[in-house]
């Protein structure tokens, strides 16, 4: 339901467009930060998905974002896991930050990480620290034969 | 009929770029494109001169403006005409600001002989920019990218950082030091800048204490060093 926060062990995937992401291939703490008007960072709730496994996830959060969102080959896909992330960040910089539930009909996974903007890149910096997993955004094309 | 006559030779503006108000155009073709004596810049005042869809005036009024006076017959008509002027070279500069400053600025930091890595990271910013139009929904900031610029050159010895874009389009370096230190900045508009620091506790490293603030690009470096202590890392 909307507004709902997600379970501590579940975890959350956050799309990074190519500029947010440093040339080895790294994101940056761009990913994390607010675009100006927006209140929370729009993340895919991996559970929620209902997929088997964590490949399966991935490649259904994929499918999500490529609705969504221009996903240039570049871009990549961090995962985070959400007690360890809002945990970290409330030791380490002592802002409280939530995840919460926000389903849209066509994007049921859909969820938001809130609190960012009482230090964006501070926290940004701290959420950076707690990826667990980082994937291409975009399915790779087979490379030529 | 009262008749005025203005003289453009005198329609100087305080900006020096604009120079090309008086007389005749005569592009110059030794400068860089997007600079206001390029050929770009002159097609883009001239295209404006003939086509008057896109500012609202007469493409009479508009037709004379290359030339070194033109004859009214209202001081009314004088006013307008003066306006409409100003609006073409309004929009023409902003147009320049927005899409030549950029490429400007890169060549500045890519050109310079005191800052090290400059080439590396104009490299870099270009191809940042080139992925943001790609994007298609950021457009790299000039004010930010002004603002790195003058960064680098208030510190010029510093080593090659990751070079990345905020969501908004700014500019975000970022130099990674021993034990988990830190330097982040955030280039904004008007020499501002936001940053974050990390260093780790002098009596008990194990812990990283850490920082961020708005300072301006002339102090942020003296503010990081009190907070980290020696930068050696950071420099090249």
């Amino acid at each position: 339901m909307t507004g709902d926060p997600l379970p501590q062990g579940d975890h959350v995937a956050r799309f990074c467009k190519p500029t947010c992401c440093n040339d080895d291939g790294s994101v940056a703490a761009g990913a994390f930060m607010l675009r100006a008007g927006e209140s929370y960072l729009s993340v895919q709730w991996l559970e929620c998905l209902c997929q088997a496994d964590r490949a399966a996830q991935i490649e259904a959060a994929r499918e999500a974002f490529g609705k969504r969102l221009k996903v240039g080959r570049s871009a990549k896909m961090a995962v985070l896991n959400v007690g360890m992330t809002c945990s970290h960040v409330m030791r380490a910089s002592g802002f409280k930050i939530d995840m919460h539930h926000q389903p849209e009909p066509a994007d049921p996974a859909h969820s938001g990480i809130f609190g960012i903007g009482q230090d964006e890149e501070l926290i940004a910096e701290t959420i950076l620290e707690t990826i667990k997993e980082v994937h291409p955004a975009r399915k790779q094309d087979p490379s030529p034969l | 009929m009262m008749t005025t006559t203005i003289q453009t030779e005198n329609s100087q503006m305080d900006a020096g770029s604009c120079s090309f108000l008086s007389g005749s155009i005569s592009p110059r073709t030794d400068e860089a494109p997007g600079h206001p004596h390029s050929d770009s810049f002159l097609r883009t005042i001239q295209d404006a001169a003939v086509a008057p869809d896109t500012w609202g005036g007469d493409a009479e009024d508009l037709a004379s403006m290359g030339t070194t006076s033109v004859a009214m017959p209202t001081r009314d008509a004088t006013e307008t005409v003066c306006a409409k002027r100003l609006r073409i070279v309004f929009r023409a500069t902003e147009d320049w600001k927005r899409r030549g400053e950029l490429d400007h600025l890169i060549g500045l930091l890519q050109d310079s002989a005191e800052i090290r890595c400059g080439e590396k990271m104009a490299r870099r910013v270009r191809a940042l920019r080139q992925m943001a139009l790609e994007e298609g929904d950021t457009e790299m900031g000039t004010d930010s990218l002004r603002s790195f610029f003058e960064f680098l050159t208030l510190n010029p010895r510093l080593r090659y950082p990751e070079i990345s874009l905020t969501p908004d389009g700014d500019i975000y370096a970022r130099w990674k030091g021993p034990q988990k230190m830190l330097l982040s900045i955030h280039f904004l508009p008007e020499s501002r800048v936001r940053y974050v620091l990390f260093a780790p506790d002098r009596r008990r490293p194990a812990l990283i204490n850490r920082a961020s603030g708005t300072d301006s690009v002339y102090g942020v470096f003296q503010t990081a060093a009190r907070f980290l202590g020696p930068t050696d890392w950071l420099v090249q």
